[in-house]
């Protein structure tokens, strides 16, 4: 007790003394001052008052853990700095936009949890036509032959309508997995009964959009697609003999539907304030054969960019509601919604939780750490439930970690991402350009 | 547990003992003063070599990337936000003045406008009228090109050139705003709209040439040519005057030069470079960063000598347009000074942007040299609806009663202040109210209870300055208000001490709430 007695002394002592300290007339150095200054005024050496250096000590807890991943990273930061110093970043830039910046050839790097390490390369080529177009496509390979493709053109104005622009966006994407993780369907799914089936998907989509104001975007949605899988593993839950709905066929669709997207983000990329709010609505209308697989698709996004104590320290709050509501032939289990790595929830494997509907609540904090690189911070909450006279709010899973962003050049950015969710530390390595 | 609770009552105690420390009169009872920083000292190492005109070879795009991040960890929430805990800038005196130094020198807020003499300011800032001019390196930039040159009476200049299809695109804007930044205290490299003609050019021996990717390799004339030739013979461009002394690099927003012996605060806590915020805000700086900054060393001696610390490239000032965001630049160009700007420092700003009257910013748009009449009238338009933007904003959000004086009067002293929404014409003197109240530190006594009147302006009695303890700080406070408002604003806490029968303004806090 005297050792207490004796602390809280030592404390309103200083609360005490530190005042009466910095009461004290500074120690002024007694030189002359300079010929250079106003010769009408007097002169002093203004020097930071003790409250400051008393607010800087006090503070300073707050500040290690920046420094220590200051630390961390200060051979990547230096060596970024000496890349900016002798214009490497730009170097590489030129070569892959061939100088221009309408062209960009550049590499692609993607390693997701649960998968294997994959890259390849992707083109973008802007303005193709002169009026305003822009043409993304880009090719994937994983070390087990795991393929992917994507192809995007976009044009803002393709024609008008009472004054209004109507835009044009269509996006193509093709995915051959080998091996595509399947735990089972619910939120309760096992680690343990992981197994596995080959997936094919095919998708094609066509938006039309107007921007009645400059916030709001209200787009029209036409497209197709079409899963396949098989040859699934016999390891945990085994497909192959107890085939969940849906398993070892193609499902084909026409897909129709709308959307309504708010967007106030001041930039779209690293955005600091604002948000993005969208619902889309979709109606996936079954074109094969042997049942009815037909659903609708209901998607809402709440993201919101929360500006803190600097413009460079912003907090991302993000809530995706995914719902699927199915015709009375039952949704096909490689069509339900996945909450994993890719879809935010990023301390579990790829295909972990799988359900009719799911919804995730993420937090992130973004912060800089040197010229060229900004770390974050991230919390995510979710799950997947079957359907909404099902959902509650419990048996949430939930995973934190962080990570960082490396601006190699100006548009091109390496993603470091860890999570931890309970089943081991997940690791998301990601090489991309910036996209809105 | 116990250690714990004992840890965060002292850390508490720390605190609260800083928080109540804050508001020291710890200078001179003096509004406008210097800081010793020009003490010499010895030429620290250069560990990179720099080159003068290294900043004009980064475009703006390039520049968004060369922002320093400041902070990291949550120390930054607390140094902006948490109530007491709020770092405001340690650079000002018992006025909330900043000191002249080797940053800032008080002009326009000190001594007020002086339209007369605009001109006069550009009349050793262009380069010789005849002679050769010496190229000693050209940079190319990412739009235009950028030449160094040395005139016939040996001083050097940064000539970046107008496109050569819209002559004063550049150089007026950029004259302009060099100007106004120079003119409010910044130690701007003076800019000069001028006419070249490119037969005066001449090579220097060893003219270089910094080209892409900061490539350096030499001159020579047929390279000198091919930069130049889409220009006609006679060249528009904005000459910038080098400042005298020897370079030695760029100066961060943040942090401190530690080679720099008088550099005893770090910039980010700076006024002068947290209120350029709201000035890169008026003359329409986005793109303002480290690139745009230049110490030089100016020596004393063989050895010695101190650093000065420059703005030198403001050729990226956009062209009057929209209106700005009323607290600073866009959101996607802040450094680390920008970033802590609080009101205070905004209101600094404001109260130095406000200066610049009407006729003021004509003879400075008239000095820039604008192509024609139109451009010119949208500048002085683009000036005006921002300066004015700027006011309404930070007046109207701190109290903005500023020039307070106390004079001998018949009974006592007489007490008066400038209200500068009404000077800036966001107010009108008839419908405003001020009242006054004298009391001990920290209010623990009133000696005098509020007193309203119609005008900034009261008297103290004898009787009442008689009851003040010789040498003892006590607290005026003064705020106003529409009439019909229902809320004063936010008080301005006068430090008052008494000599008997006289007393003395030893200082002023302006409450932010």
């Amino acid at each position: 007790m005297r050792r207490e007695c004796r602390a809280i002394l030592i404390a309103v002592l200083i609360a005490v003394a530190l005042p009466a300290w910095a009461m004290q007339p500074p120690k002024r150095a007694p030189a002359p001052p300079p010929q250079t200054l106003p010769a009408d005024e007097p002169a002093f050496r203004i020097t930071p008052p003790a409250s400051y250096t008393a607010k800087r000590i006090a503070l300073f807890p707050l500040e290690i853990p920046g420094y220590m991943l200051k630390a961390l990273l200060w051979p990547v930061g230096s060596t970024l700095e000496w890349m900016e110093r002798n214009h490497y970043s730009d170097r590489v830039q030129d070569a892959i936009s061939f100088k221009s910046h309408k062209i960009w050839i550049y590499p692609v790097v993607d390693k997701s949890p649960g998968t294997s390490f994959g890259g390849g390369v992707a083109v973008k080529v802007i303005d193709l036509f002169q009026k305003g177009d822009n043409i993304n496509a880009d090719y994937r390979v994983h070390v087990n032959l795991d393929m992917f493709a994507d192809v995007s053109f976009r044009k803002d104005e393709l024609f008008h309508i009472g004054g209004v622009p109507v835009a044009l966006a269509f996006k193509g994407n093709w995915a051959k997995r080998g091996s595509f993780n399947f735990f089972g369907v619910g939120n309760n799914s096992l680690e343990s009964n992981q197994s596995s089936w080959a997936e094919n998907d095919l998708d094609a989509t066509v938006r039309f959009g107007l921007k009645p104001i400059h916030t709001l975007s209200l787009y029209a949605i036409l497209g197709g697609s079409a899963t396949s899988t098989g040859n699934a593993s016999t390891q945990g839950i085994d497909p192959a003999n107890n085939p969940p709905r849906g398993y070892g066929r193609w499902l084909q669709y026409i897909r129709m539907g709308g959307g309504i997207t708010h967007d106030t983000r001041d930039v779209t990329w690293n955005p600091r304030r604002g948000g993005i709010h969208s619902l889309e609505v979709s109606r996936f209308q079954y074109m094969g054969t042997g049942g009815n697989f037909s659903y609708n698709d209901y998607r809402l996004l709440l993201n919101q960019y929360i500006p803190l104590w600097s413009p460079d320290h912003t907090l991302m709050l993000r809530n995706y509601w995914w719902l699927e509501q199915q015709s009375s032939g039952g949704l096909p289990v490689p069509r339900m919604t996945v909450l994993d790595a890719d879809n935010w929830l990023r301390g579990f494997d790829q295909g972990r939780f799988r359900d009719r509907s799911s919804v995730v609540f993420n937090a992130e904090y973004y912060f800089p750490l040197f010229r060229r690189v900004r770390g974050m911070m991230l919390v995510d909450y979710g799950r997947v439930f079957n359907g909404l006279s099902n959902f509650t709010f419990k048996d949430f899973k939930y995973s934190a970690g962080g990570g960082f962003d490396i601006e190699l050049t100006r548009v091109i950015i390496a993603r470091f991402r860890a999570a931890y969710g309970g089943e081991g530390v997940k690791f998301l390595l990601t090489l991309l350009r910036k996209q809105p | 547990m116990r250690r714990f609770f004992i840890a965060v009552l002292a850390a508490a105690a720390l605190i609260a003992s800083a928080q109540a420390s804050a508001y020291d009169l710890r200078y001179p009872p003096v509004r406008w003063m210097s800081d010793l920083d020009r003490t010499p000292h010895a030429l620290p190492v250069v560990r990179h070599a720099y080159d003068p005109l290294d900043g004009f070879l980064l475009s703006a795009e390039q520049d968004v990337q060369a922002i320093s991040s400041f902070a990291t960890g949550l120390g930054g929430a607390s140094r902006k936000h948490l109530p007491g805990l709020k770092v405001e800038a340690i650079d000002t005196n018992n006025f909330d003045e900043v000191a002249d130094s080797t940053w800032f020198t008080n002009r326009i807020g000190r001594y007020g406008a002086r339209p007369d003499e605009v001109a006069d300011s550009l009349s050793n800032c262009s380069p010789e009228a005849k002679g050769a001019l010496i190229v000693s390196q050209a940079v190319v930039g990412k739009y235009r090109p950028t030449l160094l040159v040395q005139d016939a009476s040996g001083n050097k200049f940064a000539i970046h050139l107008d496109p050569p299809d819209s002559p004063g695109k550049i150089s007026s804007p950029a004259t302009a705003a060099a100007l106004i930044l120079s003119n409010a205290g910044f130690h701007v490299a003076p800019h000069c709209p001028v006419t070249i003609d490119r037969g005066r050019l001449t090579l220097a021996d060893h003219a270089h040439l910094l080209g892409a990717y900061g490539k350096r390799e030499e001159l020579t004339e047929e390279k000198l040519s091919s930069l130049l030739d889409k220009q006609p013979r006679e060249m528009r461009a904005v000459a910038i005057r080098m400042p005298e002394g020897r370079p030695f690099g760029r100066f961060q927003f943040t942090g401190r030069l530690y080679s720099d012996k008088n550099d005893r605060m770090r910039h980010q806590d700076r006024r002068e470079l947290r209120g350029l915020r709201v000035m890169s805000s008026f003359i329409g700086w986005a793109s303002i960063s480290e690139r745009s900054t230049y110490d030089v060393f100016i020596e004393t001696t063989d050895s010695a000598g101190y650093f000065e610390h420059w703005l030198l490239n403001l050729t990226d000032v956009e062209e009057p347009g929209s209106l700005p965001n009323p607290i600073g630049t866009g959101a996607s160009l802040l450094n680390g000074a920008f970033a802590l700007m609080t009101s205070l420092d905004a209101f600094w700003g404001t109260k130095i942007v406000a200066k610049y009257s009407d006729s003021m910013i004509e003879a400075i748009v008239a000095a820039a040299r604008y192509p024609d009449e139109a451009s010119a009238q949208a500048a002085i338009a683009g000036l005006k609806s921002r300066r004015d933007a700027l006011i309404r904003y930070w007046f109207t959000r701190l109290s903005p009663l500023d020039g307070f004086a106390l004079d001998p009067g018949a009974d006592g002293v007489l007490l008066s202040c400038n209200d500068l929404a009404t000077g800036a014409g966001i107010a009108e003197p008839s419908q405003r109210r001020y009242r006054f109240q004298l009391q001990s530190p920290y209010g623990r006594a009133i000696l005098m209870p509020w007193r309203e009147a119609d005008a900034c302006s009261i008297g103290i009695e004898n009787d009442l300055l008689n009851q003040l303890r010789s040498g003892r700080a006590y607290e005026l406070l003064v705020q106003v208000k529409d009439v019909g408002a229902q809320w004063w604003m936010a008080a301005v806490e006068l430090a008052i001490k008494s000599n008997g029968d006289s007393a003395i303004i030893a200082g002023l806090n302006r409450r932010t709430r």
